[in-house]
């Protein structure tokens, strides 16, 4: 599904990803792990397409497109979906009007008929008990006077909305609550089938418990270090990420 | 702008003048009664003679919108009060879906009444022409004078005080409540360029209430310059909503100078929206000399290529517990170019008096300009007064943001300028004129055009 090949990308300049490598394949769950700064969030918005980010060597292939070529609207019409880490305020667009938009766009790009107005809110409605937001939040504003847990839920509605075939969760669960964790990582189980797959970036062993990754990867100094499956997860989790460095340094000296 | 009147433009006000002289008898016999005590002239008369008099221009109200220069123009007037030959209460139709309205046609500047219209309101009501006014001293004493006089610093102003020869009024009797709003729809559409000068007066009495929308459409190949002149006259406890929507083109020029006399209690809410224009200058003066009188004043600029829009809000408190709130948003694109000034004046020994204003711009291209400028001269100490000034671009993390949802960048773009503008919509009361603007202002940003379904110009005769 997703081939990421000697990846190289700047942000402001600095290089940040140095020869990332990785597949995913139809079906699969991969956790990313590693230390704050060693390029996780980068990772996720070279794959989305954010013009903040260059990428200055390799390739990306999803689903046998190239893309990089891809704007990062036709990416996300493409099945691409990312929950941001800080997702963002976008006041006076009401989160129906930006998701129905949403919804439409991905639509047309694959020739279908738009959805209307009546049968776009039953669905929204239906979408909403996944992770239990009030009505109220869909009038408001995108995010708008959300909390932090809000927003992370909101993003998994977001999801359970566009059903895209590879989702990026970018520390969807830092900053929640045990109830909420439990909330987003039910909504993301409920939402995987064969097909679609995951990376999914996280600090926490509780995410491992309720997600049961496939694979497991360290990204260090942006270069992926280790691969895994999820005992390699567990063992992070226990003894941090410096024994990982320490290997490291003996097999290059 | 300079600061002084060149010889040239000095020479086509003198033109101006010199008509008015000439046709004086013209004038004054084909005049509404009520519009015959006229005191344009001698502003303009004092000005060019250099007189010591209270007109002045050029003047630091309009700094962003140069009159003397978009006077030079060599326009036709319609001093002879030709009508054109098709009724355009019969050709053109501009309605706002789902809004029941009395709507009166202006085609230039003559007054088009639809049979029925009258019985479409309370009785005791006046909706018509001046000229049709029965009893024009009578409703002329009605307002103030300070109402009545023209805008010392604006030219247009004074020249539409000296050869406006009819126009509309509307007179709402104490304690009447219009059961629906009246729309006045301005069309400047001639196979010349043409200069129309328009009139409005409304008369509100004690806890009476009305609606007005005014739309302004211009079409055709020619230069058009309309000005228009509106009073308006609150009574005690009444409430007035104005809605002016301006569509208009590149070849419009359009100054609207509205003098409000709002009284004890009264309440006006003004709404003020350009989709699409030429240049365009609203001056807007709000007196409140009693107490407890509110006004809302709201507007929006949707402006691309090289559009000038201008809006400048004076409002002079005086009295006890009055106040004035001001939220204007602008979105300016191209190199078009937009001005706003919110005046506050507050008289020696006025109390309690709040006034508070916004000026929100977003600029979508390097190349748009904004001026934005309070100005607050205040003579009294119980006075609560706020402004804020912002100019900003899209949000680029927003876009990004709804791009990765799969929405074009287009699409984000006028999601997000749709919702910027929509503040100031959210506050027109009228539910389904609301709808209606919301509608077109995205019309607006996807197309650059803001024409509506209901309006249409059915061969207003161009050959004449
Ligand atoms: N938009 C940005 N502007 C400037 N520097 C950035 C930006 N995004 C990331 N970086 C830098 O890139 C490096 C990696 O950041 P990031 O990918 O966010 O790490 P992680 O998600 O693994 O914590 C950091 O040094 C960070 O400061
Ligand atoms: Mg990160």
């Amino acid at each position: 599904m997703l081939e990421i090949e000697n990846l190289h990308a700047t942000v402001e300049g600095k290089e940040i990803l140095r020869g990332v490598s990785l597949t995913i394949a139809p079906g699969e769950v991969h956790v990313l792990m590693g230390p704050n700064g060693s390029g996780k969030s980068t990772l996720s918005n070279v794959l989305v397409g954010n013009p903040k980010y260059s990428v200055t060597e390799g390739s990306i292939t999803f689903q046998g497109k190239d893309l990089l070529a891809l704007s990062p609207d036709a990416r996300a019409c493409e099945g691409i979906f990312m929950s941001f880490q800080t997702p963002i305020e976008i006041p006076g667009v009401s989160m129906t009007k930006f998701l129905h938009a949403a919804l439409n766009a991905r639509r047309k790009y694959h020739g279908e008929k738009p959805i209307g107005g009546a049968d776009f809110l039953k669905l929204l409605r239906e979408k909403r008990k996944l992770v239990g937001l009030d009505a109220h939040f869909m009038n408001r504003g995108v995010n708008e006077g959300f909390s932090g847990g809000e927003r992370k839920k909101g993003e998994i509605l977001q999801m359970a909305i566009l059903e895209p075939q590879f989702s990026i969760l970018d520390e969807t669960d830092s900053g929640l609550d045990v109830d909420a964790l439990r909330i987003v990582a039910d909504g993301f189980n409920a939402l995987r089938t064969e097909k679609t797959s995951a990376l999914v970036i996280t600090h926490y062993q509780r995410m491992l418990d309720y997600l049961k990754p496939d694979f497991v990867h360290v990204l260090m100094n942006g270069r992926i270090v280790r691969s895994g499956d999820a005992s390699l997860g567990y063992a992070i989790e226990e003894k941090g990420f410096d024994w990982i460095k320490e290997e490291l340094n003996s097999t290059s000296a | 702008m300079s600061r002084h009147l060149t010889q040239q433009q000095k020479d086509a006000l003198k033109e101006y003048l010199d008509l008015f002289e000439q046709n004086s008898r013209q004038i004054e016999g084909a005049s509404a009664p009520m519009l015959r005590k006229r005191s344009g002239d001698a502003l303009l008369r004092n000005l060019l003679e250099g007189k010591d008099s209270p007109a002045h221009y050029p003047n630091e109200r309009f700094l962003y919108t140069d009159v003397a220069e978009a006077l030079m123009t060599d326009y036709g007037l319609n001093i002879y009060c030709r009508r054109p030959c098709v009724n355009p209460a019969e050709t053109y139709h501009c309605e706002v879906k789902g809004l029941q309205a009395a709507t009166i046609y202006v085609h230039g500047d003559s007054v088009y009444i639809p049979d029925g219209l009258p019985q479409l309101l309370p009785e005791g009501t006046y909706l018509g022409t001046l000229k049709d006014c029965a009893e024009p001293e009578r409703v002329r004493a009605l307002f103030s004078d300070k109402a009545w006089e023209p805008d010392s610093s604006d030219p247009s102003n004074w020249i539409n005080d000296m050869i406006a020869l009819d126009g509309i009024c509307l007179v709402v009797p104490d304690g009447v409540k219009l059961p629906m709003p009246v729309q006045i729809v301005n069309i400047a559409d001639w196979a010349l360029d043409m200069m129309s000068n328009r009139r409005l007066c409304i008369y509100l009495g004690r806890k009476a209430e009305a609606d007005i929308i005014v739309c302004d459409h211009a079409y055709g190949e020619n230069l058009q310059l309309t000005t228009s002149n509106v009073t308006l006259q609150l009574s005690e406890g009444s409430r007035l909503g104005y809605y002016s929507v301006e569509q208009t083109n590149e070849k419009t020029t359009r100054f609207c100078n509205i003098r409000a006399m709002q009284l004890s209690d009264s309440q006006l809410e003004y709404n003020s929206i350009t989709l699409q224009c030429g240049t365009t200058r609203s001056t807007l003066t709000i007196m409140q000399p009693e107490h407890g009188a509110v006004a809302e004043v709201c507007g929006a600029v949707v402006a691309g290529k090289s559009e000038r829009a201008d809006n400048y809000v004076r409002v002079e408190h005086g009295g006890e517990g009055n106040s004035s709130n001001m939220l204007f948003k602008y979105v300016l694109g191209g190199k078009s170019v937009g001005a706003f000034t919110g005046e506050v004046f507050v008289a020696e020994g006025a109390r309690q008096i709040s006034s508070e204003q916004q000026s929100q711009n977003l600029l979508t291209t390097d190349e748009a300009r904004v001026y934005s400028r309070p100005v607050l001269e205040i003579y009294a100490d119980d006075v609560k007064c706020n402004h804020g000034a912002t100019v900003g671009k899209l949000d680029e993390t927003a876009l990004f943001y709804m791009q990765q949802r799969g929405i074009s960048e287009p699409d984000a773009r006028m999601l997000l300028q749709h919702a910027f503008v929509n503040d100031v919509l959210q506050r027109i009361s009228i539910p389904a004129l609301r709808e209606q603007l919301s509608t077109l202002v995205e019309r607006r940003f996807r197309s650059g055009r803001a024409q509506c379904d209901g309006c249409r110009m059915i061969d207003l005769c161009k050959d004449n």
